[in-house]
């Protein structure tokens, strides 16, 4: 390994660009009896100083050199695009809610996401009954005798406040009705008590649903950071209460978001975010997630699973896409979904000026593990309607087509080739215009077993991808577009995916996904 | 790695996004704290540095193993230095030059 903390040069991006000399630098094995020796190389930032990257070399060989020499002189005439720095939000597992989105309860609705589910997803439910008729939803939940209790297990940003507020709807057909909201340390409802605080609910008559919002404070030291912690409404007195959309937002949300996610993601400087999928976009229709929150459904995610309760949609996103300095990379629902559904939304976003200027039509649409996955000459055809449609909501919007790119053998590569072959000539042969990229998706799966291996195989293993990614995959892409295009061709490569998955249920033992190190890091 | 390569086909390739702001890399939350890993850092490293020039390559690598993947041949002539990245510091009038590379003959990783 060989790492030069350089000097600072003024303006070094100029350097690169005009500097005619050339840098040379030179590592001999130290030490000199040809043991192993250890290099690390701090971060180069200003705000971050850790010691990030750290390699073992093997310099037994005698007179081992390795020699790197950098030419500033020879540089390339096209420039780099920022938006190669781009990044990714799916619905999928803790990224939205548990992930940006600040509320603390899953499933708030309280509904049922899979047939089998005998109370609410992700709730515990003590006596009561979970029942039909909730606020603007299919079910709620009536808490009616002495301890009958409704629970989950939380997690609070105790680090940075103490202070959050509870809304709920709810209603009493029956007259006065008393709550009590409880928090224990730990799992269960057993453990001890962390707070608690009554919550009445006066008789609404005509069994209205009421909205109630109840603010709190953690008592100091209730709860320590990352401690998990039981919520709980316990009925505590009085008649039955029917409860709903229950919410537990910190007070420092910013809009609904968690302010360190968004603090973390701007300080990334990402350029460009795409969002909502992934597989998660071929079952998406993006009306659910608009609107008063209130009355958006709650859906089960239809790529993962889990709870989809839409309460993070297009203006949520939009603002969280501003507040960390991205420009929005929609992708739109070409699986399940429909033309005229996908330019809808280009106007939805056009006419809250939230503009979108980049819109990719569809996810993956080649693997049968996509929700309405299709051969290339369907995608072909699909691409036609759904850019026909999209581009006479709004003209301006940049087109990304579904290609492929995600199989690393010389079966896999040809497949690609012809998969995209035929979208690329039926954009031509339409007549419109051609699409600005053809998408690619190299996502990496390495084995799931890979933590079984030596860190320096893993590590290998890992590595041997951006080889191939840069030798045979970018080259066979670019060929295909020339070929159709020519090589002044507009439409150019966008790889809307791209990183390594490593199976298994160790996965962040690999060396991209090493937690451990980064939490140590960031203490 | 992956970036450098897509570096050096940037004038085709134009748009790229990383899987993904909160699942394969990046931030994490788990137990309600964020944190950020190593991919944060490096990815940070290039966006910050918001290089404008792509700069080519010279001279061929040698043979590495890679056991597991189904890609090893790929790495037969992958050249070794892997990192070119500008970090721009106070305000941007000054900025740091780093060049981190991976040995062929390393072995191991702490």
């Amino acid at each position: 390994m060989i790492y030069h903390p350089w000097r600072r040069f003024p303006l070094a991006v100029t350097l690169l660009a005009s500097a005619a000399a050339s840098i040379a630098c030179t590592l001999r094995p130290s030490p000199a009896d040809g043991s192993a020796s250890t290099r690390s190389a701090p971060l180069p930032s200003a705000s971050a100083q850790a010691l990030l990257f750290t390699y073992r070399r093997d310099d037994t060989a005698p007179g081992q050199v390795t020699r790197i020499r950098i030419n500033a002189a020879r540089v390339a005439a096209s420039p780099i695009q920022q938006n190669v720095f781009g990044n990714f939000v799916e619905h999928l597992g803790g990224v939205v809610y548990e992930g940006i989105w600040a509320q603390v309860l899953l499933n708030p609705n309280l509904e049922r996401i899979e047939e089998r589910d005998p109370e609410p997803a992700a709730w515990n439910l003590t006596g009561g009954a979970w029942q039909e008729g909730g606020y603007l939803s299919p079910r709620c939940v009536r808490l009616a005798d002495a301890d009958d209790a409704l629970s989950q297990r939380i997690f609070l940003p105790t680090h940075r406040t103490r202070k959050y507020s509870l809304t709920l709807y709810a209603r009493t057909p029956q007259g006065a009705g008393q709550m009590t909201l409880t928090l224990r340390r730990g799992e269960g409802l057993a453990g001890p008590v962390a707070l608690k605080v009554p919550v009445n609910v006066a008789p609404s008559g005509d069994g209205r649903w009421e909205k109630r919002t109840l603010r709190w404070q953690l008592p100091a030291g209730a709860l320590t950071q990352g401690e998990p912690a039981r919520f709980s409404l316990t009925h505590s007195g009085g008649k039955a209460i029917d409860v709903d959309q229950i919410e537990v937002f910190p007070d420092d949300a910013v809009n609904g978001m968690d302010p360190d996610v968004i603090a973390k993601a701007r300080a990334w400087r990402i350029p460009l975010l795409r969002y909502p999928g992934g597989n998660f976009v071929s079952g998406y229709h993006w009306r659910d997630g608009v609107g008063p929150r209130a009355q958006r459904p709650t859906r089960r995610n239809p790529a993962w699973g889990g709870i989809e309760p839409n309460h993070f949609g297009t203006d949520e996103f939009l603002d969280f896409a501003r507040r960390i300095g991205a420009t929005a990379h929609f992708c739109v629902n070409a699986g399940d979904g429909t033309p005229e559904e996908a330019a809808a939304w280009v106007r939805y976003c056009n006419a809250k000026s939230l503009r979108v200027p980049v819109w990719e039509i569809g996810n993956e649409l080649y693997g049968g593990w996509q929700i309405g996955h299709t051969d290339a000459a369907g995608n072909a055809a699909r691409f036609v309607r759904f850019r026909d449609a999209m581009l006479k909501a709004d003209p301006r919007i940049k087109i990304i087509a579904t290609g492929r790119g995600d199989e690393f053998q010389p079966e896999g590569l040809a497949r690609g080739d012809a998969w995209n072959e035929a979208v690329l000539r039926a954009a031509a042969q339409s007549g419109a215009r051609l699409p600005e990229w053809l998408s690619a998706h190299p996502l990496v799966p390495l084995p799931g077993d890979l933590h079984k291996m030596p860190y320096a195989d893993q590590y290998e293993s890992a590595m041997a991808h951006p080889a191939f990614l840069d030798r045979t995959l970018l080259p066979t892409l670019i060929r295909r577009i020339r070929s159709l295009y020519g090589s002044d061709a507009p439409t150019r490569i966008a790889l809307t995916e791209w990183g390594i998955i490593v199976g298994g249920d160790r996965w962040w033992e690999s060396p991209n996904h090493d937690v451990q190190r980064a939490r140590s890091l960031t203490r | 790695m992956t970036l450098n390569a897509l570096l050096h086909h940037s004038d085709w390739v134009t748009l790229a996004n990383m899987t993904g702001l909160m699942h394969g890399g990046g931030i994490e939350k788990p137990n309600g704290v964020v944190i950020v890993d190593p991919q944060y850092y490096t990815q940070q490293l290039y966006a910050a540095a918001r290089p404008v020039t792509r700069s080519r390559r010279s001279g061929l690598g040698r043979a590495v193993t890679c056991p597991g993947a189904a890609t090893c041949q790929q790495s037969l002539t992958y050249r070794t230095l892997t990192c070119l990245a500008l970090w721009e510091i106070d305000g941007g009038r000054w900025s740091l030059l780093s060049s981190i590379a991976i040995g062929r003959r390393r072995v191991s990783c702490g």
